[in-house]
């Protein structure tokens, strides 16, 4: 250490120049060689700090289902945080259900591990060893030097004698994954997960864990090696320490409010729905309400509420300052694990927004037709001007749909309104979207006449997929469209012979078709899930599509055929690329495709309409699915009309 | 190293001339130089399908040995290309397959070369650069490709079962470096000093974790084979000067028992296809898939080596094998 400190002094720097001068000929060049030799002392000496602390974690007897490349049972490190034999590790060893997991010591002595408690946060677990070894606790400061380019070095322990293995790097950058884990450029493979990432002064930033940023890659582990890993800082983790200790899960802390703009790089923190039995709601934050703060930090968008939350664990309680009506208020939430999930709601009308009279005025909304059939029937006619539902004002049709959908089922709503120049309120009580598909189509759409219509074929730049869409010649007819992307199964790979076939259907229902062949005909593959929505935004731009009543779906969605590739991939589309389709339509008998299934987010909310009946029993997936707060219609015997009517009737409020 | 660039860098910048950029170079150009004159390309006859027919090798004495890895670019006497350009014919003079190292020959004289340490000198965070003609980028006279990068780890992967899908078991160098890769089997691992420290090995998984491994064979493993193979205590080129027997006399594949693969190729691999009951090699459990490498010490190269060198031993002498079964090197002795 001392060495390489002088070097970086300005002092001597000029000695160290005309070193280089003087001594150049020599073999290696001794003034780099004396750097490299004290890089390499000073990274030996740092780690030589921590290493009796790292021990190696093997992982016995465990079902072998790997997802990508790195074995479910790869042995990793970890740290003894306690002479009493408390261990913390990744959870990437309590990842798969296992017969034991061992640790071992520096000495080379196993130790069978129990788990104490789990960081779901930040994938973190704490084990427990009885021995009668003297363990040397690894100490976490309280305070980072956390200044991004510092040296750092990953360092863990590997192989059959539980050698040291390290790699050096930089800090790349801190408050990574939604403020949660630093990142530097070392590079980790599987065997450093658990142990620490320390400066050159043996210090100790942070604890390595296998994680992509979000998007990155189906499996935390598929980075290894690439220069990008994560690590959970120490300071964090000396606050959580003694809950985990004594037993204590931690999970991420929940808020329940859904954002006004659909993009969260949008600019604008307005809330457009606050989730019921949600912290939001117990602590008085309203829809309308606009985020201004979130523990002291200034947040813009709702990306940096998102971020601003990201640290903070349930249970926490953090201040946030909002505006109401022109006035900042500050108000107190304690973060939940869970938030009962939703159970979307519908009235049954197509809406339309028009700006305001002057340029200060909200944004109207009018409906603009009833759905027969609906709640709203009889309640609600074109032309209604919609001010508020409740207190909220009501200021977009996105925000109006977000209230529904977070609205409580059998709950009666006070909608006040406009109606030929009179203000007046309406009781009404909205209708679940689970349940039965409505049998019929919004009038003005029924009674209009479809234009012309034409098939092509659609090509994208970077996708060889086979695809071709039907959609009206321009400027005619009907505005308000749908638009179905229909996946073709292996083997299908005339796309645009299915949408002719299509056509009079999707001419009926108003629903421009897209059909899609697989790249590969075996198979579909992980990295057309972002194509497919590319070619859904690229048919958006050709029609006069409501981008809220986009669907994707399989032919298994039409009742009687069978499921195959395609529904699992549709599944997977429609999950993953959630801001692009707002219903999905496959087989009750689809495969869960292998993506991470996230909560149904209020402002672009996915509804599944699969083609069972009232009392036929759901596919075992959908319960996973209906607790992330998913609907599911019941499409009965699904014909393709019925599918494309569903389509349509996304746009639905 | 970069750390230190950089550092000068700034010096230079608030010195006020960009002459003094110069100073910021390190003088690891003499170095990589150095160690760039001792390592050949090697290039086989095509192998197998779909796999590269190239590989790194060093040389080991001012006489033109060169260690490389032992693999199947060796299916044929390789040719291999120097530093410099100049190209040779080269002759497989000894292979260990235990150490996955094979010792080629040149005709050439003082060539510069690497000597090779008693003691494994290298530990964990050490500096290396490692040569190699990674994915044969240096093609024609272009010396072979540089890249620097540390010691990550000096350990033992052997222990745990099945870990390390190759015959060679001891200790290992872990690089913190993405050097292995194809091409760069056999490449030179050198120390701050120029000294060579190991040889990078073939491309493997860690079987334990999955994870693709940047590893090489300390040369203090390979020293003792190297030598005794120079100095010609153990060659495994078929001494030409053993007369062939009359066929009734010598053994045959078919007579111990061996049914072959069938000879389809111009160099077919020996490979056991089937054991006949109660034969020889029945006898000494060889097995289908059973890879010949070895007959009597000598090198089998195809099925075609493998009948001559049986031609030589007389039907009621025993036969010393060595073969390969999966990752194992097995020595087998067939009794007649």
């Amino acid at each position: 250490m001392p060495r390489l400190s002088s070097l970086c002094s300005p002092v001597a720097v000029p000695l160290l120049t005309i070193a280089c001068t003087l001594i150049l000929g020599v073999r290696t060049g001794s003034a780099d060689n004396e750097y490299r030799q004290a890089m390499a002392k000073a990274v030996r000496e740092a780690a030589n700090r921590v290493l009796p602390s790292v021990v190696s974690i093997e992982i016995i007897g465990t079902a072998q289902a790997t997802a990508g490349e790195v074995e479910q049972d790869a042995p990793t490190s970890g740290v003894v945080i306690d002479p009493e034999g408390f261990l913390l590790a990744s959870s990437i060893v309590v990842q798969r259900p296992s017969a034991s997991i061992l640790a071992v010591l520096p000495d080379g002595s196993r130790h069978a591990a129990k788990v104490i408690a789990r960081d779901y946060h930040r994938d973190l677990v704490i084990l427990k060893i009885d021995t009668d070894k003297k363990l040397k606790a690894i100490e976490f400061p309280a305070t980072l030097d956390l200044k991004i380019g510092k040296t750092t070095v990953a360092v863990g322990r590997y192989g059959g004698d539980a050698s040291p293995i390290v790699s050096r790097g930089v800090l790349s950058g801190a408050e990574r994954l939604d403020g949660v884990a630093l990142q530097t450029d070392a590079r980790v493979s599987p065997a450093f997960y658990g142990g620490p990432l320390i400066d050159l002064y043996g210090q100790v930033l942070g604890i390595l864990i296998p994680a992509v940023a979000s998007g990155g890659a189906p499996d935390p582990t598929s980075w290894y090696d690439s220069g990008i890993a994560f690590a959970i800082p120490s300071d964090v983790i000396l606050k959580k320490i003694e809950r985990l200790k004594s037993g204590n899960d931690i999970k991420p802390g929940l808020i329940g409010i859904a954002s006004k703009t659909k993009d969260p790089y949008d600019d604008g923190t307005e809330i457009s729905a606050v989730r019921k039995r949600s912290p939001a709601e117990a602590s008085g934050i309203k829809a309308g309400d606009e985020v201004i703060e979130v523990d002291g930090r200034p947040v813009r968008r709702h990306q940096e509420i998102k971020q601003a939350l990201g640290r903070f664990d349930a249970g926490d309680s953090i201040r946030i300052k909002l505006r109401r009506d022109g006035k900042e208020i500050e108000i107190e939430t304690e973060l939940a694990d869970t938030i009962p999930p939703l159970q979307p709601q519908r009235l049954g009308i197509l809406a339309s927004e028009q700006p305001g009279e002057t340029e200060n005025d909200e944004t109207q909304v009018f409906v603009d037709d009833v759905v027969p059939g609906t709640v709203a029937e009889g309640k609600l006619e074109p032309g209604d001007r919609i001010l508020k539902l409740g207190d909220t004002d009501v200021t977009s049709i996105g925000a109006l749909r977000s209230l529904l959908i977070s609205a409580e089922p059998d709950t009666e709503l006070v909608l006040s309104l406009t109606r030929q120049e009179n203000d007046q309120t309406i009781k009404i009580t909205p209708d679940s979207i689970s349940g039965p598909a409505l049998n019929e189509v919004a009038k003005q759409w029924a009674d209009a006449k479809p234009g012309n219509w034409k098939s092509e074929e659609i090509k994208l730049p970077d996708a060889g997929n086979a695809a071709a869409f039907l959609a009206p010649e321009p400027g005619d007819g009907d505005q308000s469209l749908g638009l179905l992307v229909l996946l073709l199964n292996p083997g299908q790979d005339a796309p645009r012979k299915i949408v002719d076939e299509w056509r009079e259907a999707a001419m009926a229902a108003g629903v421009v078709l897209c059909a899609i062949a697989p790249e590969d005909a075996r198979r579909w593959q992980p990295k057309e899930l972002n194509a497919i929505a590319n070619f859904a935004a690229a048919v958006i731009k050709k029609a006069p599509i409501n981008p809220t009543a986009v669907a994707v779906a399989a032919p298994g969605a039409i009742a009687g055929i069978d499921a195959e590739a395609a529904d699992s991939m549709a599944l997977a589309v429609a999950i993953s690329q959630s801001s692009t389709f707002f219903g999905v339509s496959v087989s009750p008998k689809t495969r869960s495709p292998a993506v991470r299934l996230k909560e149904n987010n209020p402002s672009a909310a996915l509804q599944f309409l699969l083609p069972v009946s009232a009392n036929q029993e759901l596919p075992e997936w959908s319960l996973a699915i209906q607790r992330m707060g998913y609907p599911i219609v019941r499409g009965g015997d699904t014909t393709i009309l019925k599918l494309l009517n569903w389509v349509r009737l996304l746009q639905a409020i | 190293m970069r750390r230190l660039t950089a550092l000068l860098l700034i010096v230079a910048v608030t010195a006020g001339s960009f002459s003094d950029t110069a100073k910021a170079e390190t003088p690891l150009g003499k170095w990589a130089r150095d160690a760039q004159q001792r390592v050949v390309k090697i290039y086989g006859a095509g192998g197998l399908k779909g796999l590269e027919a190239y590989q790194s090798g060093f040389m080991v004495s001012p006489e033109g040995h060169i260690a490389t890895a032992w693999s199947y670019v060796l299916d044929v006497e390789p040719i291999v290309l120097l530093d410099d350009g100049r190209r040779y014919e080269s002759k497989i003079v000894g292979f260990e397959p235990a150490l996955e190292l094979a010792i080629l020959k040149i005709e050439v004289s003082d060539v510069p070369f690497f000597e090779i340490e008693e003691k494994l000198s290298a530990s964990w965070g050490d500096p290396i650069i490692a040569v190699s003609n990674l994915f044969n980028i240096a093609t024609g006279n272009e010396p072979a490709s540089v890249m620097q990068g540390t010691v990550a780890s000096v350990t033992d992967l052997n222990a745990r079962r099945g870990t390390f899908k190759t015959p060679y078991r001891g200790k290992v160098l872990i690089l913190d470096l993405i050097a292995n890769n194809p091409g760069a089997a056999g490449g030179a691992v050198i120390d701050s000093r120029g000294q060579l420290v190991a040889m990078l090995g073939k491309e493997l998984r860690d079987s334990a974790t999955g994870a693709w491994l940047n590893y090489a064979v300390p040369a203090n493993a390979l020293r003792q084979t190297i030598g005794d193979i120079i100095a010609g205590r153990k060659t495994t080129i078929p001494d030409s000067s053993t007369p062939e027997l009359a066929r009734k006399d010598s053994h045959n594949p078919d007579a111990l028992g061996m049914v072959m693969i069938p000879d389809v190729l111009e160099v077919t691999p020996a490979y056991i296809d089937n054991v006949s009951p109660d034969s020889a090699a029945a006898r000494a459990a060889l097995r289908p898939d059973d890879l010949i490498l070895l007959v009597n010490g000598q090198r089998v190269d195809s099925q075609r080596t493998l009948r001559s060198l049986l031609r030589t031993v007389d039907r009621r002498d025993d036969v010393e094998l060595t073969v390969q079964r999966d990752t194992q090197i097995l020595p087998v002795t067939l009794q007649p």
